[in-house]
């Protein structure tokens, strides 16, 4: 496979693995409002749960990113923690936005329908979580012409 | 604010001693992933990184790094061997 290939198979798979912890959410907030719940939504998000597992292992475990993002400094050489460093602050500051924005359309939609039970969920919390562990790793997906997993 | 370029000559040295990337990686204490970021020029070495390729190969630090791009190394020496006559 090509260098080329490689970054376009990462980056396919890192958005895909985003998306479908996307509907994992958009599924749980319907069943939860038990708008339009039904066995269709129920089987959407469990099959786009068990797309985020099968995802996240050659995107984030086989490709090398999280063990990139997760190893300890002392074992990276100059440029790994040079790429690491960049990648962790504006992962970091990336992470801070979403989660401001989520509480924003949190108070937004609580303040302007009431009647909408929107609330910061367990899957919600959950993804959040995920997301501040894969998100560095995610950026290295986008700006790194080499990662650890692939050979070069 | 961004360094300048450093061009280097560690892709022809290590071709010709035949030595892999892994080997050479291992030596200066780096991933084989980054020798190949140096040797396109990719990512400038710190000093220390750059006295230890220079260490390993044997040559002076400004004889493997520059930053103008390199001659080649027949050119170097021709010019050196006008200059020794």
């Amino acid at each position: 496979m090509t260098q080329q290939n490689y970054r376009t198979r990462r980056r396919g798979l890192v958005t895909a693995n985003y998306l479908s912890l996307l509907i994992v959410n958009v599924c749980f907030v319907f069943v939860y409002q038990q708008r339009g719940a039904s066995h269709l939504i129920d089987a959407a998000g469990i099959t786009a749960f068990i797309f985020v597992i099968a995802t996240f292992i050659p995107a984030h475990v086989q490709s090398g990113l999280w063990k990139l993002t997760h190893t300890a400094t002392g074992m990276l050489d100059e440029r790994e923690l040079q790429i690491t460093h960049n990648s962790l602050s504006r992962a970091y500051s990336g992470f801070t936005v979403i989660c401001l924005a989520i509480m924003m359309v949190h108070a937004v939609l609580y303040g302007l329908v009431p009647s909408l039970d929107f609330v910061i969920s367990m899957p919600l919390v959950s993804s959040l979580i995920y997301l501040a562990h894969t998100l560095p790793g995610s950026i290295l997906a986008w700006t790194e012409r080499e990662v650890p997993g692939e050979l070069s | 604010m961004k360094g300048r370029k450093i061009y280097n000559r560690i892709a022809v040295l290590r071709q010709e001693r035949e030595i892999s990337r892994k080997d050479l990686a291992e030596a200066v204490g780096v991933n084989f992933q980054t020798v190949g970021y140096l040797e396109r020029e990719d990512y400038n070495p710190s000093l220390d990184l750059a006295f230890r390729i220079s260490e390993y190969f044997g040559f002076p630090v400004e004889f493997i790094f520059s930053v103008e791009p390199l001659k080649p190394m027949s050119e170097v020496l021709q010019e050196q061997q006008k200059r020794d006559r």
